[in-house]
């Protein structure tokens, strides 16, 4: 395999040095490209109190292509679909190599404060968003606590 | 009975065997030159986009870009610019090119961008070469067609 690229070496060590409040990224020992990620359902979102993991994996012409980031965490959500893919646009036509795998991590855990029926990757979820909202809040509450509730210490 | 169903075995696998070895060779045989052609015409095309860049563009030390800055924007301070694409800080003799934005790029990792078919500068979303309309993306190489042309 290749040397890893500077640029990847900086940013992993910055992510556990100066990690992000209620999201960790740590790259596997055999693959330094690929990273086990968790993130902290947003405060006053349905997904509040769950831990969602997801896996990212830097391509090799990252940072000229957006990394693959994908849940593995069960997730009600319309812009996630139930294989786990994202709909967000900074992963698709509107990345940049000035973005990092923080940045694109903070705007994911923003999309689930903010879920976009309108611009939906699961169309079903997202008919049900736009059909009766609060309906569809409690199913993504429900979903939460059964899939994505925290180990007990 | 066993030698009868070697024969037979001769007979029907190895024809076939031939048969599916001249294919395959065939294709490749075509397939080859056009697709070395398809590798020469991006290279060509990418080449093309750098070249214009350079015209458009200059590429210069990150010295003379960091004075010229502090001349027309007097209180800018530059001991501590990286380059976002790589994370790497510039030193003074670093190759960069800087944008009509004031954003400033390593010319090696600005050109493998800009080369990838990408018009915008990665930190304002700013066109890259001044005066260019803001544009989406450009077409992929690597992307399929549109249908219209597939028709």
């Amino acid at each position: 395999m290749a040397a890893l690229p500077k640029r990847i070496v900086k940013e992993t060590e910055r992510l556990s040095k100066e990690p992000v409040p209620g999201i960790s990224a740590v790259p596997h020992d055999d693959n330094l490209r690929y990273f086990d990620v968790t993130i902290d359902g947003p405060s006053q979102s349905p997904y509040e109190g769950g831990l969602f993991r997801l896996e990212l994996f830097l391509p090799d012409d990252y940072p000229m292509t957006p990394p693959k980031v994908r849940f593995l965490t069960k997730i009600y959500h319309p812009n996630i679909d139930r294989l786990g893919r994202i709909c967000l646009d900074v992963l698709k036509s509107n990345w940049s190599p000035a973005l990092q795998i923080r940045t694109i991590l903070l705007s994911i855990q923003a999309l689930l404060g903010a879920p976009n029926p309108d611009d939906p990757l699961a169309n079903d979820v997202a008919q049900a968003w736009k059909e009766d909202q609060s309906k569809a809040i409690e199913t993504a509450k429900q979903w939460t606590a059964q899939h994505a509730a925290r180990p007990t210490a | 009975m066993f030698q009868n169903e070697s024969r037979s075995a001769v007979i029907v696998i190895l024809p076939s065997l031939f048969a599916l070895v001249v294919v395959v060779l065939l294709v490749v045989v075509c397939l080859l030159p056009r697709f070395s052609r398809g590798d020469r015409a991006i290279k060509k095309h990418q080449q093309k986009r750098i070249e214009c860049l350079n015209s458009k563009v200059k590429a210069e030390q990150f010295v003379d870009w960091a004075k010229k800055e502090q001349r027309s924007r007097p209180g800018s301070s530059f001991s501590t610019v990286l380059c976002v694409i790589c994370l790497e800080d510039f030193t003074e003799s670093s190759q960069i090119r800087g944008l009509g934005c004031h954003h400033v790029f390593h010319q090696e990792c600005l050109d493998n961008w800009f080369s990838r078919w990408n018009e915008y500068c990665p930190l304002c979303h700013r066109p890259i070469i001044p005066g260019a309309k803001r544009t989406r993306k450009s077409r992929r190489w690597d992307e399929p067609p549109p249908v219209a042309f597939m028709i």
